[in-house]
């Protein structure tokens, strides 16, 4: 449980009312807030996020968009950078690679080329999905591609608490946030702390702790981590797990604790595995801690295919508990 | 118009034409200087000066590469530019930008995008985030024919529409993107046909300073009225190539009579015989305005010359990621 966390009264929240919470009070407080997005006013209103909130503050600031995410992505970018604090919101992420000129080329770019003369506090928020034969395009996690676009950070929340605290650090923010969720997130419930607070970028959270391996997990792998490493308890296996919560920057100090500890790492990515943040990470710590490790990282992300409808081929293509437990095991081989 | 005022004018546009051949002069001379790709102005600068000749400060003006006319019409600060030209600290952009993406928000210059149409949308969000505060204050986007055929421009206009946002849209249709003219791209004789169903256009000569003066008088003041964006069309040609200090003209690309044709109605060139016709009075005011004008210039160089380079550590500055 992340300090935020355990401050809480015991009052449980959604994942999406947490958020809605964190938005409203950041509504209440400051008139320079903007939420656009197609859909935000809506009967699904962003899984909830945005249910009613244009009937207190007006459609001026909480509007309904074209599809057209290019052009809305630079208009987003546009007010930005003439003061406000806008929130871009997508159900869906895979629709982002329409904006990625926007993102990539401008948002990420503006501070750095004008020599500082302009910020762009753009938030741009997305739910992956994992449904039942939702195919290829409706089912992305779109970060391992986004990494290495310099000047955009990418936050990726797994618990209510953490998305509440995470979207005000993120819309307090003077650039570009890539804020990123996961449809099986949203089914938690969770004691949310009342009033805003703030949680910092580039800090992880350990989720469980453990002595023999650690689980370096993003976003919807957490659940599926702390699930695996449950059931490896059983076994006598202790087990590690740390939610990464931020994947740009990410937090190298707690990885450097965990890993020295425990000397065995699994990492659990919700993306394709060439070129993912899961590599990105392994790379540092091998550069790191390359004399300590007991064994070779274990990796478990994606296939490098599009996402199968068929749901006999959509087992074999996501990974879950079952992908880290047998990570697990396998680095604990020697040992048994 | 009042020789007088058309006598302004023909300063701001000489100052731009002079600074690009300046430029260019330089552009090759021994122990280089200028380490960035150049997109010279000359030939459009009646379109920058008689737009920007209707705006305040508090307006804000969106460029692309080709940017430099535009950052001093508006008023950006020109040894800040040719410090940036010349990779120096002191450049507007801290020489993080170069040539094309030449930033002055305190004389609102906004940065310019070489991705040619990527400001167009982000000029319709600044008219928003203007409207939504209250003020009367433009967002002014200028962008090629090329530029033009981005989707994300139809987009902008669509939606700029949509919320009767006060933008101007500027497209400067010099009729060639790079080296490709018009007629192989586009099916309509102008880029204003695309939008004339969704937004007032009007397609103009760009290379009178009267026409585009009052052209963008009346748009600018409908547009402070909440009328709504408006988009001109100024019909021009640039006299240097799309890169670099030549002409642009080879059997490839254009020939030297249409270029000809073209150089016989530069806007500048244009300005000072009309200024001449109207009294003898201008040819000495002309000369006076051309010494003071090259001192300024060559301060400009100087202040850039003795500048210094940004410190290594300098580029980890001005980004939050």
């Amino acid at each position: 449980m992340s300090e935020a966390d355990k401050k809480g009264k015991e009052r449980f929240l959604s994942y999406t009312e947490a958020e809605k919470e964190a938005v409203e009070l950041m509504l209440k407080k400051s008139p320079d807030i903007v939420l656009m997005g197609q859909g935000i006013n809506d009967e699904n209103a962003m899984f909830g996020v945005t249910d009613g909130l244009y009937k207190k503050y007006g459609t001026d600031r909480i509007f309904d968009t074209p599809l057209a995410e290019t052009g809305l992505t630079g208009i987003a970018i546009g007010l930005a950078m003439s003061g406000y604090k806008v929130l871009y919101m997508h159900n869906r992420p895979d629709f982002l690679y329409l904006a990625m000129d926007q993102i990539i080329n401008h948002a990420a770019k503006y501070s750095y080329m004008s020599g500082g003369q302009v910020n762009i506090p753009l938030v741009v928020w997305a739910v992956t999905g994992q449904g039942w034969g939702s195919a290829a395009q409706h089912s992305q996690s779109i970060h391992g591609i986004m990494m290495q676009v310099p000047g955009l950070k990418i936050v990726m929340p797994t618990t209510p608490a953490d998305a509440k605290g995470l979207l005000k650090t993120a819309m307090d923010d003077k650039s570009p946030v890539l804020f990123l969720e996961h449809r099986r997130l949203f089914g938690q419930e969770q004691v949310v702390p009342e009033g805003e607070y703030g949680i910092p970028f580039g800090k992880g959270v350990l989720r469980r702790e453990g002595t023999d391996v650690t689980v370096i997990a993003i976003s919807a792998m957490v659940i599926d981590a702390i699930e695996a490493s449950e059931r490896l308890q059983e076994e006598g296996i202790s087990t590690e797990v740390i939610d990464l919560r931020t994947v740009k920057p990410y937090d190298r100090e707690l990885l450097i604790t965990s890993v020295s500890k425990t000397k065995r790492v699994v990492i659990a990515d919700t993306s394709w595995i060439t070129g993912s943040v899961a590599k990105e990470i392994s790379e540092f710590i091998y550069r790191e801690l390359f004399e300590i490790l007991e064994k070779r990282i274990e990796i478990v992300a994606l296939p490098d295919v599009p996402t199968p409808a068929a749901y006999v081929l959509e087992d074999i293509y996501y990974q879950n508990a079952d992908s880290i437990y047998y990570a697990v095991k396998r680095l604990m081989e020697d040992k048994e | 118009m009042e020789s007088d005022k058309l006598y302004e004018l023909y300063k701001k546009m000489r100052r731009i034409a002079c600074v690009e051949d300046v430029i260019a002069d330089k552009y090759y001379e021994k122990n280089r200087k200028m380490h960035t790709p150049i997109h010279l102005y000359n030939g459009q600068e009646a379109v920058a000066v008689g737009v920007c000749e209707n705006l305040d400060r508090e307006d804000i003006v969106f460029s692309n590469h080709r940017c430099h006319g535009h950052y001093l019409a508006k008023g950006g600060n020109l040894k800040k530019m040719v410090a940036e030209l010349y990779s120096k600290n002191t450049g507007c952009c801290k020489g993080k930008g170069g040539s094309m993406h030449l930033c002055d928000m305190e004389a609102g210059v906004a940065p310019a995008s070489a991705i040619v149409a990527g400001n167009v949308s982000i000029a319709t969000g600044y008219a928003m985030g203007n409207k939504l505060k209250g003020n009367y204050n433009v967002s002014c986007v200028f962008f090629g024919d090329g530029a033009s055929e981005e989707g994300s421009v139809y987009e902008s206009i669509c939606f700029a529409r949509l919320k009767k946002l006060p933008i101007l849209f500027v497209c400067e249709n010099n009729r060639y993107a790079i080296n490709t003219p018009l007629e192989e791209r586009e099916p309509l004789n102008t880029i204003s046909e695309k939008f004339s169903n969704i937004l007032p256009v009007s397609v103009l000569d760009g290379n009178d300073i009267e026409v585009v003066t009052g052209s963008a008088k009346e748009a600018v003041a409908q547009i402070r009225n909440g009328k709504g964006p408006i988009f001109l069309e100024y019909i021009t040609y640039r006299t240097r190539a799309h890169h670099n200090i030549g002409d642009g003209v080879n059997e490839k690309i254009r020939t030297q009579e249409e270029w000809n044709m073209w150089k016989e109605k530069d806007p500048v060139e244009l300005a000072r015989k009309s200024l001449i016709r109207h009294s003898r009075k201008y040819v000495r005011l002309i000369d006076l305005y051309e010494e003071e004008l090259m001192k300024e210039i060559e301060e400009a160089f100087a202040f850039a010359e003795e500048s210094p380079f940004p410190k290594k550590e300098e580029m980890w500055e001005d980004i939050w990621g």
